[in-house]
C-alpha cells in the first residue's frame, strides 16, 4: 500500500505543479510584445559573397562555391564591428586558401576556418550572392566613390568589364559590386579589401535613413531566397529600424605573407586588432597621436575648432572627400575620433599616420 | 521653439489629412529625446495596397498645395510608404507591415503626442 500511496501523492503533487505552471498570468506579468530598445542581439556572424561560376566560355551559370570576400561580423549593443579576412589566408583546417572552405565543406567549414583564423565565436553565417549585393546597394541609392586614377580592367571569361573614370562617382550596385571586385592594382586584395570596407561604411549609413528602409525590406525579402544563412529573414526585417544609431568599425585581419601566394595570420598584430571585439572600450581621453582632418576649408576649419575643445591640435588638408570616416591603424585611437565625430572607423590596410577624419558633405545633409 | 511649433502644426495637419481619407490608428511620435538624429515620426495605417495609394497621393497634393514636397525617398513598396518632410517623416503601412516592423517597439520611450 505504502509504495502505492506515495506513487499516488506524487502523480497528485505533479498535476497541480502543471495546473500552476499553466495557468494564465495575470496581465502585469505577462509580456504583451517583447519590448525593444533598437539594439541588436549580441552575435557573431560570418559574412561573405560568392563568386560567378562559369560552365563555358561566356557562360555564367550562377552563383560559384568560392568566396573572395569574407567578413567576420560582431554586432553587440549599437556596435558593429567587422574584420575582413585576406582570401589568400592559409586555414589548416581547409587545408588550402580560407576562399575554398564554402566550397569544400560549406558554411560550417567556412565558420570553423573562420573562428580558427580569428579566435572569435562566429554562431551564424550568411554568404550573399554578388546579386543580392548589387541589389541592396540599389535599395540604398547607390554609393560614392572617389579614383585618384581611372580604374580599367577586362575579363571577357568572367564577363567583367570594369571602365571607371578617375574623379568622383556616383555608383549603382552593379557598378558597385565591379569596384568592388577590382583588385589589378599595387596593393590587390588589401586594397580590395578596403574598398569593400567604404562601401559598406556607406550602405549602413543610407540603411540608417528611414527612407531608405522600405526598398531595403524590400530588397532582402526578393533576395533572400538566393541567400545561404542560418539568420532568418523575420530576424533581420524586425530588426531594421535598429540600425539607427549603429556604430561600425572595419578592419582586415593583420597577416603575413607565407610560402607560395599564402597568408598566414599574424599572432602578434592580431592580438591587437582583435581586442575591441573582445569589449575594449572607447579611451575616455583624446589618445596622443597625429590627428589630421581632410575635407573641404570650411569643414576642416570647424573640425579644428571642434577638436580644440578636447584639447586636440589637428592638422588640416583640403581634399576631395565623398563619404565622412575616420581612417586608423590603430582600432583604440580611431575609436575615440570615430565616437566624437559620430562616423564609421575604416582601418584600412594601406598606412595611415595617426588618425585622419575625412569631413564630407555628407555631414551637412 | 519655432521650428518644434512649425513641426507640431504639420503634425496635426498631416493627421487631419490622413484622417481625412480614412486611415487607421494614426500615431505621431516625439523621438527627440530617444534618437540622436530623429525628430518626428507620424504613422498610420492603410486597409489595403490602394488605400495606401491613395492616403499617399493625398497627403502629397494636399501638402504640395501648401508648398510642401517630401524629399526623395530611395524605392517604393508595396507595403511601406515613407513621406520625408525633413523634421516630420511620415510611414503609411499596410497592417501586417505595421506590425511586423514594429516602429512603435522600437522607439517605445518616445513620447506619443
Amino acid at each position: 500500500m505504502r509504495p502505492r500511496l506515495s506513487f499516488l501523492l506524487l502523480a497528485l503533487s505533479l498535476f497541480a505543479l502543471g495546473v500552476v505552471l499553466s495557468w494564465p498570468r495575470g496581465t502585469e506579468e505577462r509580456p504583451v510584445r517583447g519590448k525593444r530598445v533598437g539594439a541588436l542581439p549580441e552575435l557573431g556572424v560570418v559574412v561573405a559573397a560568392r563568386d560567378i561560376e562559369y560552365c563555358g566560355y561566356h557562360t555564367p551559370c550562377g552563383p560559384g562555391s568560392r568566396t573572395d570576400t569574407i567578413f567576420y561580423v560582431r554586432l553587440r549593443g549599437r556596435e558593429v564591428q567587422a574584420l575582413a579576412i585576406p582570401r589568400d589566408l592559409y586555414s589548416p583546417l581547409v587545408g588550402g586558401k580560407i576562399n575554398a572552405a564554402y566550397a569544400r565543406g560549406g558554411a560550417e567549414l567556412l565558420k570553423r576556418a573562420v573562428e580558427e583564423a580569428t579566435g572569435l565565436v562566429a554562431e551564424r553565417h550568411l554568404v550573399l550572392t554578388l546579386g543580392s549585393v548589387a541589389r541592396v546597394v540599389d535599395a540604398v541609392g547607390g554609393v560614392e566613390v572617389h579614383l585618384e586614377r581611372p580604374m580599367r580592367y577586362t575579363d571577357r571569361a568572367a564577363k567583367l568589364f570594369i571602365d571607371f573614370p578617375a574623379g568622383r562617382l556616383h555608383l549603382n550596385g552593379e557598378e558597385a559590386v565591379k569596384y568592388m571586385r577590382f583588385r589589378h592594382d599595387a596593393l590587390g586584395d588589401y586594397a580590395r579589401l578596403d574598398r569593400i570596407k567604404g562601401v559598406l561604411g556607406q550602405v549602413l549609413k543610407r540603411a540608417q535613413d528611414p527612407r531608405t528602409w522600405p526598398a531595403l525590406a524590400l530588397a532582402l525579402r526578393e533576395t533572400w531566397r538566393e541567400l545561404d544563412t542560418d539568420l532568418s529573414l523575420e530576424e533581420i526585417l524586425g530588426y531594421l529600424p535598429g540600425v539607427r544609431g549603429l556604430r561600425l568599425s572595419l578592419a582586415t585581419l593583420p597577416t603575413r605573407e607565407g610560402a607560395g601566394t599564402f597568408l598566414h595570420v599574424d599572432e602578434e598584430a592580431r592580438a591587437q586588432v582583435l581586442a575591441p571585439f573582445l569589449g575594449g572600450a572607447v579611451p575616455s581621453s583624446p589618445p596622443k597621436v597625429p590627428v589630421r582632418l581632410r575635407g573641404e576649408r570650411g569643414l576642416v576649419l570647424w573640425g579644428q575648432a571642434f577638436l580644440a575643445r578636447e584639447g586636440v591640435e589637428a592638422q588640416g588638408e583640403e581634399a576631395e572627400v565623398v563619404q565622412s570616416a575616420v581612417y586608423a591603424q590603430s582600432l583604440e585611437a580611431g575609436s575615440y575620433f570615430a565616437e566624437l565625430f559620430h562616423l564609421p572607423l575604416l582601418v584600412p590596410h594601406r598606412p595611415v599616420l595617426g588618425v585622419v577624419v575625412e569631413l564630407g558633405k555628407d555631414l551637412l545633409q | 521653439m519655432v521650428k518644434t511649433l512649425e513641426a507640431v502644426e504639420l503634425i496635426a495637419r498631416i493627421k487631419d489629412l490622413l484622417w481625412e481619407k480614412k486611415a487607421e490608428d494614426v500615431v505621431a511620435l516625439d523621438l527627440r529625446a530617444v534618437s540622436e538624429s530623429l525628430d518626428y515620426f507620424v504613422l498610420a495605417s492603410a486597409t489595403s495596397t490602394p488605400h495606401l495609394q491613395a492616403l499617399e497621393r493625398h497627403l502629397q497634393e494636399k501638402l504640395e498645395e501648401e508648398g510642401l514636397r517630401p524629399r526623395p525617398t530611395e524605392g517604393q513598396s508595396p507595403r511601406w510608404v515613407v513621406l520625408d518632410y525633413g523634421e516630420v517623416v511620415v510611414h503609411l503601412m499596410t497592417p501586417e507591415a505595421r506590425e511586423y516592423y514594429d516602429l512603435e517597439g522600437f522607439w517605445a520611450d518616445a513620447k506619443r503626442i
